[in-house]
């Protein structure tokens, strides 16, 4: 590979079309229909085998595409398309069908929104979302999907829970699969949320998501947790007149976790004995788990030369847990696109790429002690976590680094990957354990 | 390879300036002289040949594709006046679809079909429409398809602005093998300074004037009866006009890479002869160009 390419090699992210089914493969109801060719639906489901995601509520390879062909883009794919909304609305049993457009409808101009409109005339709850690869990554197709199902919520025609609490706040900014820990992140801070009494719509997992986006309109407040959702907030607040708490990334650490807490409280007038009860159990339970870093191993964790390559919600995660509370020195490779905030309060350099070669430059002049980053960067002979897209060689279920249970095991990966480092100091405390030798344990302890 | 087989002209124009009217003409000049002849009409419209074979229905290249058949070169051509093979590549109802990639395909079809292997044409004449809104419609002039375009312009300034855009893909694919221009027809050149318009777009751009026709009822009459020119009317003098132009174009061998006027200055440059023809008109007369 060439050391200081130009192009973009191993590319980490893919297009609009394939960020916009990857959420709605997520969100439990909704039904996706891509209006493409084979290789439109395909190629998402591949990458995600690849990936650490599964499925969700319908994907994989029985998601619904017109599959079209030279024909179609000759003489258009309206009628395709017309077929395949009813088939699929006959045969699969959703809440909620959303039609992809694809590069090759959005160059040939078929009007999949007025394709989709007839079938909700007909009393389908069909909408379209023009998610062209083209028009941008798969971050961007997140946001554009979501812009269009913002657009048609009120016509849903989804029926909503009849219990339906009295505040309700609808998380944006973590992007299904793009963000792997997204389903981790997503159960903490609905933990939190529910904690205070408040409802989370978080659209993705084992709840019924599109009812949630038919009660999104209805939340009396947005958390956004990356600037992928700031679009979307700004509509619901322009729309429905929601305001919104914007953070740059998901909350990581305790303090981080009192601040979200007492912003939430104070935007939504909650009863501040609950919200300050929480933050008292969250600091024990964090304080608690922290000290099993005995002392000796944090003066052997602290002050680490950092490298995090990884979306800047990602990187500004875990590069400020780790210079806050370990004071490691961070440099933050951002894969998504120019930085929006400034990183200097927690990256001592920072760097804009999603070329391989480059970053593989930047990596190797940063010389960190441990690297966190996605399987491109995967290299055996330094301390590397992967922790960003795509994740190859590892299996992410439930792990989280947000809140104050993923700051502790943010904190235990670091610690275990640092210590695996250090074989020396480690290899001869081990030993002395084995052995049992007294003076050899007390040595490590000095 | 298509090109081995005879010369592969594409002649483009601005829609309704007369290059199915001319490229007939051409075809019909071309057979009349003994010459194995195919015209391959590449608009959606798909009336390129009409008067070659008599106004009848000819099913389009697409239309197989639409049907999807295994289409055979019989079904989709005729064979019109003095033999000369006619061809529509046909295309999408206006509004739908992508005309463009319509071209790409029909002429791939063509390809696949050895169109050429097969008929061994002397001359293949590509009728294009001409605006080259998209890549699709630069296609017969990529490498491999033609190897020289001709274009069909009046002095009307959307007309030279459509020439001008051709021009501009023509400089784009002649460094890639793509084909090079052979020169500019100019017709329905009526005013007397039509022509003298055209000249100086031609010295502008460094290019030729392959040839003139001038309006003509006989032109408007022929396309009526559903004939060209050469076949309504073989004694006229448009006849001979028409029987030079595809002379010329037989046998010219001058092909070149055209300079395309940027855009502010062929704005400026239409506007100076604007107020030439005002003061020409007004009896006025300070400097007339080519007149």
């Amino acid at each position: 590979m060439a050391e200081n390419s130009e192009g973009v090699r191993s590319l980490r992210t893919g297009c609009a079309l394939q960020g916009a089914l990857a959420a709605l493969s997520e969100i439990n109801g909704v039904i996706p229909i891509v209006h493409g060719n084979a290789g439109c639906a395909a190629h998402r489901n591949i990458a995600c085998a690849l990936g650490a995601a599964g499925e969700g509520a319908i994907g994989g390879f029985e998601t619904p595409s017109t599959n079209i062909f030279e024909k179609q883009v000759v003489f258009g794919g309206g009628s395709r398309l017309r077929e395949q909304i009813k088939n699929t609305v006959k045969t699969l049993n959703g809440s909620l069908y959303v039609v992809l457009g694809s590069c090759e409808s959005a160059m040939v101009g078929d009007d999949i929104l007025g394709m989709a409109r007839e079938a909700a005339e007909q009393g389908a709850p069909v909408l379209a979302s023009d998610v062209a690869g083209f028009r941008g990554n798969a971050r961007d197709g997140y946001v554009r999907v979501f812009k269009d199902i913002i657009e048609a919520a009120p016509e849903l025609r989804i029926a909503l829970p009849r219990e339906a609490p009295a505040a309700a706040v609808n998380i944006f900014g973590i992007v299904p699969r793009e963000d792997v820990r997204f389903r981790g992140d997503l159960f903490e801070l609905k933990r939190i949320a529910e904690a205070l009494g408040i409802r989370a719509n978080l659209f993705f997992g084992a709840e019924n998501g599109a009812e949630q986006l038919a009660a999104m309109p209805a939340a009396r407040l947005d958390l956004v947790f990356s600037k992928w959702g700031v679009e979307l907030a700004e509509r619901l607040r322009a729309k429905y007149g929601i305001p919104a708490l914007i953070y740059a990334s998901p909350p990581s650490g305790f303090d981080e976790v009192a601040a979200l807490v007492a912003d939430i409280a104070k935007a939504l007038g909650l009863d501040k004995k609950v919200s300050e009860a929480f933050i008292q159990k969250e600091k024990k339970a964090f304080d608690y788990f922290l000290r099993g870093l005995r002392e000796k191993l944090y003066s052997r964790i602290i002050n680490k030369s950092v490298a995090i390559v990884g979306s800047e919600g990602e990187s500004r995660q875990i590069g400020g847990f780790l210079s806050r509370y370990f004071g490691a020195e961070i440099t933050a490779i951002i894969t998504d696109g120019e930085s929006k905030e400034p990183c200097a309060d927690y990256a001592k350099n920072y760097y804009c790429t999603n070329d391989a070669g480059k970053i593989r430059c930047l990596l190797k002049n940063a010389g960190a002690d441990i690297v966190f980053g996605s399987s491109l960067e995967k290299d055996a002979s330094i301390g590397f976590i992967e922790s960003s897209y795509p994740v190859l060689d590892y299996t992410v279920l439930s792990k989280t680094y947000t809140g104050t249970i993923g700051a502790v095991a943010l904190a235990e990966e670091f610690a275990s990957i640092v210590r695996l480092r250090n074989k020396d100091a480690e290899s001869k405390l081990a030993e002395a354990i084995r052995e049992n030798n007294i003076k050899g344990i007390l040595e490590d302890f000095k | 390879m298509p090109a081995k087989h005879g010369k592969h002209i594409a002649i483009y124009g601005k829609g309704g300036i007369g290059k199915s009217t001319t490229t007939s003409n051409i075809s019909a000049a071309l057979a009349e002289s003994g010459y194995k002849v195919i015209q391959i009409g590449c608009d959606p419209k798909s009336d390129s040949t009409n008067t070659l074979r008599g106004n009848h229905y000819l099913p389009t290249v697409l239309d197989s594709l639409r049907g999807g058949e295994n289409v055979k070169l019989d079904d989709i051509s005729a064979v019109g006046f003095k033999g000369v093979l006619c061809i529509e590549s046909g295309g999408p109802v206006p509004g739908v679809g992508c005309a463009g990639r319509g071209i790409n395909a029909a002429v791939s079809l063509l390809q696949e079909l050895n169109l050429f292997e097969e008929f061994k044409p002397d001359y293949v004449l590509y009728d294009v429409l001409g605006d080259v809104v998209c890549g699709g419609f630069a296609v017969p002039i990529r490498d491999g398809i033609t190897d020289r375009a001709y274009v069909v312009s009046s002095s009307d300034f959307m007309a030279i602005y459509a020439a001008n855009n051709l021009f501009k893909a023509i400089s784009k694919y002649a460094p890639a093998d793509g084909a090079k221009l052979g020169g500019v027809i100019g017709n329905g050149l009526s005013a007397g300074y039509s022509k003298a318009i055209l000249d100086d777009f031609a010295l502008k751009t460094g290019t030729k004037i392959a040839g003139c026709i001038p309006r003509s009822l006989i032109v408007s009459q022929s396309e009526l009866y559903g004939k060209t020119v050469i076949e309504a009317h073989p004694e006229s003098e448009h006849a001979n006009i028409y029987r030079s132009l595809a002379k010329y174009i037989a046998a010219n061998e001058d092909l070149v890479v055209p300079n395309p006027i940027g855009q502010s200055e062929l704005r400026n440059w239409a506007r100076n002869w604007g107020d030439k023809i005002y003061s020409l008109e007004s009896g006025i007369v300070e400097f007339a160009g080519g007149i």
